[in-house]
C-alpha cells in the first residue's frame, strides 16, 4: 500500500512519498491542535485484556510527537491536507494543521475501527 | 390521504386510530402535567444534588439581596451615615462595618445587586444565545451559510478581546447594566459557537433528525426540538461561566478604572478599598474583603448551578429521581457489550 | 470419569471423556450477591470440540465467556470452580491462579475473540507491530511467531504482507476480524473462546470466517467456545451446543440432538421462531415476551412466563439441568416437561421443509415478476429510471488542487418499479448501495443522475405547483432505521415522538385527539398499557419496543412506502418474527409500499414470501438479480445469488455440515475501483474472461419469472467459449443445485 511518512525537519512537520512533500505545519502548532502533548485512548475491561495492549487501568497514553511523527497516512489523507491552506488561520492555527490533527484524533478514537 | 381535519370524519378511515380511549385528558390533567414537566421534576432533580441545592441557596441569597434594594427594606449608602472604618459584626446597625468615609458597606453591596445581576445575565444571555443561534444555524445548515458564519466567527476570535472590550468600554461608556453586559462578552461568542457548531454535526447526522426531515418537519421546528435539547446540558453550563466571566470581566474593567463609575459597585467598591490602602491596613481590611466575597460568592453559587444544570436536562436522571420505572434495557454492569 | 468423581451439588454428566476445562457452579454476582449474571453453571468442555453456546441478548452468554477466562469485569464477583486440564495431565485451578499466572495463562491457554476486540487495536500501531508486541509479552521467539502468524493469515485468506503493514483503521470489519483471529491464536493456545466475533459483520463474511474456523480447529486441534445469539449460524460448526436462557444453561447435547429433537421449551420455541429458508413460513412463531432482566429473575423455572407448557409446579421449583434420555446421557434439558415439550412443541423444519420444497410453482408465475399486474397505464408508485449516486471520498472545500476525487459509486444505474402496495427486499452485502440506493427511493438522497418518480412526478422537481406536491411526496415516503436507539430522540416521551407525525397529517386536531389516536395505535403495535408507555422516553423502552415506536411513528404519517433499513437486524432473534409479522400486517391494512433492506436471505425470505413481494439483490451499486423469494432460493441465476443463499445458515441436519463457499475472495472489492466488465468476476466461482470484458445488464429470464444480469442465461454468449479465469471452474459444479 503506497502510504505518505511523517518527516521533522527544524520542527516542521510534513508527509512525503514518492516524490511528493506536502507541509503539515510546526509540530508544535500540531501538539496545540490535538489539544495537548498526550492523547489518551480508554479501553473497557475486555479489551484492555488484549495481550498487545501495555495498560492495567484501561488506559493507553499516547504521546503525540512520537505518534505524529512515526503513522504513516494514505494519500487520500495527503489530498484532503492539500485541500486547505496552510497560510489561512484558523482557531489561531493553520487551516492545514487543524485539519490533520482532527484526522489524527479521528485514527485515535477509533480505535483501530475501520473508517465508516 | 387523509386530508380531514376533525376526528369524526378522520375516523371513517381506519377504526382502530380514532377509537375513543381512557386518555382523554382534561385542561387540568394538563395543567398538572405542565407543571410536572417543567416546575416540579427540575426543582426535585435540582434540589436532589447538594452542590446544586447549595448553588441554589447561594444565588436565592444575591435575589433576595436584589429585592431588598428594590424594595427600599435597607438604607441607601450615603457618606458619613455612620463612624468610619467601622469593623464588621461589632455595630449590628451596620453588621459588615463602614468605610473609611463612613459609608455602610452592607448598603453598599445591597445597592449595587441588581445592578450586577442585570449585567451577569445580559452578559450570559447575550454570549449564550448568539452562540446557540450561530452554532446551530452554521452546523445544521452547513454548505454557503456555514462557510460564511464561520468566517465571520474565525474574524471575532482573531480579534484579542480584552483590548476590543476596553476600547468598546471607553467609547461606549455604558452605564446600563444590560449594555455593559453586552459590551463585556462581545465576542464570547465566537468560541463557543464553533463548539456547538461541532456538536450540531454529529447530532444532525443522528438517525431521529433524519426521521424528522423525512416527515418534512421545517428545519427551524428539526432544531428546537431534535437538535437544541441535546446540546442543552452544554449551553447552561456555559451559560454559567460566560456569566461567570461577565463578572470578572466586569470588576476587572471597573478596578483598572475603564469603565464609567455610576454611582458604587462592588467593583468600583474594591478599587476605592486598595486606593485607600485596604491592602495595607487591617482597620480597612474588611473594606476590601467584603466587596471580594461577594464577587466570588456570586461566582461559586453559578458554577454550583451549573453542575446541576446537566442533570436537570438528562432524561434518565429525571425519570429516576421522579421515581419512574427504569430502564428495562440493558443492564449496564451485566457488561452485555455488543450483544449485536 | 473425570466428570462424575467430581461429585459437587450439580454433576455435569455431558459424555466428555477428555475434557480440557471443566466448569462447576459458576456463578457471577453483582452488588453483593444482590444481582445475579450467572448462575451455578456446571458443563465440561470436551478436548478439540466446538461448543456452540446460544442466547438472546442480556442472557449471561458474554459473561459466561469471561468466566472461562476469570475476567469478570469488575466489581463482578465470580465463584465456584474451573479447572483446566493441560494435554500432559496437569491441572489448573484457573480461579486460584495469581494475577501474572493468570495473564500467562489468558492467550497462551484460552484465547479470547470478542465483537468488542474490533476497537481494542492500538491505532498508532501497525497490525503487524500487534502480533510482535503479543510475542514479545509472553516471552515467544518474535522471528518464529511471525511465521506462524503469516501462515494464520493465510490460512484466513488474507494477504500477511499486506495486512501486516496496515494499520488496524485501514483494514475492513471482516478483515479486522480475521486478523484478530489470528492473532488469539498466535501463541498457539488450546481454547478460543469467541464470543459474538462475527456479530457486526455481513451474514456472508460471519459465514466464511465460521468456514475458516472450522478448518483451523482441524488443523490446530484447538477446542473452541463458540457464543452467540444466531443459534443456525453456529449450528454448522458445533459439535455440542448449549442454550443460555436467564442466567443459566437451560438445555446442552449433542447438536444433532438439541437441533432436531430438543427438550426444552425454550429451545424448540427458539428454533421456532428463526426465519430460516427451511421452514414453511406460516408455522414460524415467535416467542411471546421478553427474557428477564438479572433485577428480577422469576422464581422456580425461569421461562415460565413464556413457556405454554407451565404448570404449577414450574412455577415453585427450579428445574435441575439433567439428563433424562437412557440413549442420549450426555443430553441435559432444565425443563419439568420434557416429553410434552417435545410432543406439544412441534419443529417447523425438516419434515415441513419438504413440504416446502413440494410447494406447486403455480403461485410462482401468479405473482410475475414485474410484481403486481399493472392496472391501466397509471405510472408506479416510485419508478427509479437508471439511478446514480456517486460520492466524492474527500468532500473539501477547495477541489481544485491535485487530482480528480476518487468516487465511490455507491449506486450505479439502477432502474426499478415498486408499484403500489408492492413489496421489495433489497438483498446483498455492506457497501453494496442498498441502503443508498433505498434512500434514494424515499428520497433522502439525491441521485447525482437518473431520476427518481413518485406517480409520474420527479420527486427532485417537484414544487408547491406540480401536480404531485413536494410536501405530498415527502409525506408519503418513510423511514424506519436499522438501529431503534438512535431512531428516537432521547429527550423527547413517546407521546411527544409520536405527536410529531400528526401534526403533519392531522394539523388542527386537538391534543386530547392526538393522544387518543396515539393511543390507540400504540395499544395496535403491542404496546399495552399504552398510557403508560406514552409518558416514557425512549430509554426507558427495550429494543423490540422502541422499533415498534418507530413504526408506529412511520404509520402516523399514512405514507405511501416505507423504508425499513435493516430495521430488525437489532431486534432479539425471538422478536423478529413478531416484528416482521406486525409490519406485514400493518402494511396491509395501512395499503402501503415496503421497501425492506437486509443482508439475510432468511429475513427477505419471510417478508417477500409473506408479503407477496419480490427481493432484488443488489452487488457493488447494481442489481444483479430481482424475483420471488421462492425462484430465488430453488433456482437462483446469479452465482452471486447463489452464494449469499449459501451464506443463508440452515437449520436440515442433512445440509448442516459447512461447505466451502461458492466463492473465490472472500472480501468485497473497492467501490471507488470496482471491477471491470462483470463486477462480480473477481468472486465468482464461475467467471471466464468475457465476464471480465463485457458487462452484463439486467435482463428478463426465458423460462422463469425475473431478471438476472448473468452471460450465463443467453446459451449463445461469447461466454460459454471463453476461458475460465484463474481459480474459477469450467463446469457448474460449485453451484449447488437445488
Amino acid at each position: 500500500m503506497e502510504r505518505y511518512e511523517p518527516e521533522t525537519h527544524d520542527g516542521t512537520l510534513s508527509l512525503v512519498g514518492d516524490g511528493d512533500r506536502v507541509e503539515v505545519g510546526s509540530l508544535d502548532d500540531v501538539v496545540a491542535a490535538v489539544g495537548g502533548a498526550t492523547y489518551t485512548i480508554e479501553y473497557d475491561e475486555r479489551q484492555r485484556k488484549q495481550p498487545w495492549l501495555d495498560t492495567d487501568d484501561g488506559r493507553l497514553d499516547v504521546d503525540v510527537r512520537d505518534a505524529v511523527t512515526s503513522l504513516k497516512h494514505t494519500p487520500e489523507l495527503v489530498d484532503e491536507l492539500r485541500d486547505h491552506d496552510l497560510s489561512t488561520e484558523r482557531y489561531g492555527l493553520p487551516e492545514r494543521t487543524v485539519v490533520f490533527a482532527d484526522r489524527f484524533v479521528d485514527i485515535l478514537e477509533r480505535q483501530g475501527r475501520e473508517h465508516e | 390521504m387523509a386530508t380531514e381535519t376533525d376526528s369524526q370524519s378522520s375516523s371513517e378511515e381506519i377504526d382502530w386510530r380514532s377509537e375513543s380511549s381512557s386518555a382523554e385528558m382534561t385542561r387540568r390533567d394538563r395543567a398538572e402535567e405542565f407543571y410536572r414537566r417543567w416546575v416540579y421534576e427540575p426543582v426535585v432533580i435540582a434540589w436532589s444534588d447538594v452542590r446544586t441545592r447549595l448553588g441554589i441557596l447561594i444565588l436565592g441569597g444575591y435575589l433576595l439581596m436584589a429585592a431588598v434594594d428594590v424594595f427600599g427594606l435597607w438604607r441607601n449608602p450615603s457618606t458619613n451615615q455612620a463612624p468610619q472604618l467601622l469593623p464588621p459584626f461589632e455595630n449590628w446597625s451596620f453588621p459588615l462595618g463602614t468605610t473609611n468615609s463612613g459609608v455602610d458597606l452592607l448598603a453598599l453591596i445591597i445597592d449595587s445587586t441588581p445592578f450586577i445581576l442585570l449585567m451577569v445575565l445580559a452578559g450570559g444571555v447575550w454570549a449564550t444565545s448568539l452562540a446557540v443561534v450561530v452554532g446551530t444555524v452554521s452546523g445544521y445548515k452547513g454548505g454557503r451559510v456555514d462557510t460564511a458564519i464561520t468566517s465571520v466567527s474565525d474574524f471575532f476570535m482573531a480579534i484579542p478581546g480584552l483590548p476590543l472590550v476596553i476600547v468598546l468600554a471607553i467609547a461606549l461608556s455604558p452605564e446600563n447594566p444590560i449594555l455593559l453586559g453586552v459590551v463585556l462578552t462581545i465576542n464570547y461568542w465566537a468560541g463557543l459557537g464553533r463548539s456547538i457548531r461541532s456538536q450540531v454535526l454529529s447530532i444532525r447526522e443522528a438517525s431521529y433528525v433524519e426521521a424528522s426531515r423525512t416527515m418534512g418537519t421545517s428545519t427551524p421546528r428539526i432544531i428546537v426540538k431534535d437538535v437544541l435539547p441535546n446540546i442543552m446540558p452544554y449551553v447552561m453550563v456555559n451559560f454559567v461561566l460566560a456569566a461567570r466571566y461577565t463578572i470578572f470581566a466586569s470588576v476587572g474593567l471597573y478596578f483598572i478604572g475603564v469603565l464609567p463609575y455610576t454611582g458604587q459597585n462592588w467593583g468600583v467598591t474594591l478599587n476605592n478599598a486598595y486606593y485607600q490602602g485596604g491592602l495595607f491596613t487591617t482597620e480597612a481590611l474588611h473594606w476590601l474583603l467584603v466587596p471580594m466575597i461577594a464577587i466570588v460568592g456570586l461566582a461559586f453559587g453559578l458554577i454550583l448551578l451549573s453542575q446541576g444544570m446537566d442533570r436537570i436536562f438528562n432524561p434518565r436522571v429525571r425519570t429516576r429521581l421522579s421515581g419512574e420505572s427504569e430502564s428495562v434495557e440493558e443492564d449496564e454492569n451485566t457488561t452485555t457489550t455488543g450483544m449485536f | 470419569m473425570a466428570t462424575d468423581s467430581t461429585q459437587s451439588t450439580t454433576t455435569a454428566s455431558d459424555g466428555v471423556s477428555d475434557p480440557i476445562l471443566e466448569i462447576r457452579n459458576a456463578s457471577v454476582s453483582y452488588n453483593d450477591g444482590e444481582t445475579r449474571v450467572l448462575e451455578d453453571v456446571s458443563v465440561d468442555i470436551d478436548r478439540r470440540e466446538v461448543l456452540g453456546i446460544v442466547g438472546e441478548s442480556g442472557s449471561g452468554k458474554s459473561m459466561f465467556a469471561s468466566a472461562l477466562l476469570d475476567a469478570v469485569p469488575d466489581p463482578g464477583r465470580l465463584t465456584g470452580q474451573i479447572t483446566y486440564h493441560r494435554e500432559n495431565g496437569d491441572t489448573v485451578d484457573v480461579l486460584e491462579l495469581s494475577d501474572e499466572e493468570l495473564r500467562q495463562f489468558r492467550w497462551e491457554e484460552i484465547s479470547m475473540v470478542f465483537q468488542g476486540a474490533m476497537s481494542s487495536f492500538n491505532p498508532t500501531m501497525e497490525v503487524g507491530a500487534h502480533f510482535k508486541e503479543t510475542l514479545k509479552t509472553h516471552d515467544r521467539n518474535v522471528s518464529e511467531g511471525m511465521a506462524f502468524a503469516r501462515e494464520l493469515l493465510e490460512n484466513l485468506y488474507l494477504e500477511p504482507e499486506r495486512v501486516l503493514n496496515a494499520y488496524p483503521h485501514e483494514l475492513s470489519g471482516g478483515m479486522q476480524q480475521r486478523a484478530l483471529i489470528a492473532l488469539s491464536m498466535v501463541l498457539n493456545p488450546e481454547v478460543l473462546v469467541m464470543d459474538e466475533p462475527t456479530a457486526a459483520l455481513d451474514l456472508l463474511m460471519q459465514r466464511s470466517i465460521l468456514r475458516l474456523l472450522d478448518n483451523l480447529q482441524s488443523e490446530y486441534d484447538l477446542t473452541i467456545v463458540f457464543i452467540t445469539h444466531d443459534l443456525p449460524l453456529v449450528a454448522a460448526l458445533a459439535d455440542r451446543m448449549a442454550i443460555i436462557y436467564a442466567f443459566q444453561f437451560a438445555e446442552i447435547g449433542p447438536r444433532d440432538e438439541i437441533i432436531g429433537n430438543s427438550a426444552h421449551p425454550y429451545t424448540r420455541k427458539l428454533l421456532n421462531a428463526t426465519p430460516n429458508l427451511d421452514a414453511p413460513l406460516e408455522e414460524m412463531q415467535p416467542i411471546e415476551g421478553e427474557g428477564p432482566a438479572p433485577v428480577n429473575v422469576p422464581s422456580g423455572c425461569r421461562f415460565h412466563p413464556r413457556c405454554p407448557l407451565a404448570t404449577e409446579e414450574c412455577r415453585v421449583e427450579d428445574p435441575p439441568l439433567e439428563s433424562f434420555d437412557r440413549h442420549y446421557p450426555d443430553h441435559r434439558a432444565a425443563c419439568h416437561h420434557r416429553e410434552e415439550a417435545r410432543e406439544e412443541i412441534p419443529l417447523n423444519f425438516g419434515e415441513g421443509a419438504q413440504q416446502f420444497d413440494h410447494q406447486p410453482s403455480e403461485s410462482v408465475a401468479s405473482t410475475a415478476s414485474t410484481g403486481r399486474p399493472r392496472t391501466g397505464d397509471e405510472p408506479p408508485l416510485l419508478r427509479a429510471d437508471d439511478v446514480e449516486v456517486h460520492f466524492e471520498q474527500s468532500q473539501g472545500l477547495l477541489e481544485r488542487f491535485g487530482g480528480p476525487p476518487e468516487v465511490v459509486r455507491a449506486v450505479d444505474g439502477v432502474s426499478l418499479d415498486i408499484q403500489e402496495q408492492d413489496l421489495v427486499c433489497l438483498l446483498g452485502e455492506s457497501g453494496c448501495g442498498k441502503t443508498t440506493f433505498g434512500k434514494t427511493l424515499i428520497g433522502l438522497q439525491k441521485p447525482t443522475g437518473g431520476a427518481v418518480e413518485y406517480r409520474g412526478q420527479d420527486i427532485w422537481e417537484a414544487s408547491g405547483s406540480t401536480d404531485v406536491t413536494r410536501d405530498e411526496i415527502r409525506a408519503a415516503l418513510q423511514i424506519i432505521h436499522q438501529d431503534p436507539g438512535a431512531a428516537l430522540n432521547p429527550n423527547r416521551r413517546i407521546v411527544d415522538i409520536l405527536s410529531e407525525p400528526l401534526r403533519h397529517t392531522h394539523p388542527n386536531v386537538g391534543r386530547n385527539e392526538r393522544r387518543s389516536r396515539i393511543h390507540s395505535l400504540l395499544e395496535r403495535v403491542g404496546m399495552n398499557p399504552a398510557d403508560d408507555f406514552m409518558g416514557r422516553y425512549p430509554h426507558q423502552l427495550s429494543g423490540g419496543e422502541k422499533q415498534r415506536v418507530a413504526l408506529a411513528r412511520a404509520l402516523l404519517m399514512n405514507p405511501n412506502a416505507i423504508l425499513a433499513d435493516e430495521a430488525i437486524s437489532a431486534v432479539d432473534v425471538s422478536l423478529r418474527i413478531e416484528i416482521m409479522d406486525l409490519m406485514l400486517e400493518l402494511q396491509s391494512e395501512f395499503d402501503t409500499s415496503f421497501l425492506f433492506i437486509s443482508h439475510d436471505l432468511s429475513n427477505a425470505r419471510y417478508f417477500a414470501e409473506h408479503g407477496d413481494g419480490r427481493i432484488a439483490v443488489m452487488y457493488l451499486g447494481e442489481i444483479v438479480e430481482i424475483g420471488t423469494a421462492e425462484r430465488l432460493i430453488h433456482d437462483p441465476r446469479h452465482p452471486y445469488t447463489e452464494v449469499l443463499r449459501w451464506a443463508t445458515p440452515s437449520l436440515d441436519l442433512d445440509d448442516m455440515e459447512a461447505s466451502d463457499p461458492p466463492i473465490r475472495e472472500v472480501d468485497v472489492p473497492d467501490p471507488v475501483d470496482p471491477p471491470s466488465g462483470c463486477r462480480f468476476h473477481t468472486r465468482c466461482p464461475v467467471a471466464r474472461e468475457a465476464c471480465r470484458e463485457e458487462h452484463p445488464d439486467l435482463e428478463g429470464l426465458d423460462d422463469a419469472p425475473g431478471k438476472a444480469a448473468c452471460f450465463r442465461e443467453d446459451p449463445n454468449h461469447a461466454y460459454w467459449d471463453s476461458e475460465p479465469l484463474e481459480g474459477a471452474e469450467e463446469s457448474d459444479d460449485v453451484l449447488a443445485d437445488d
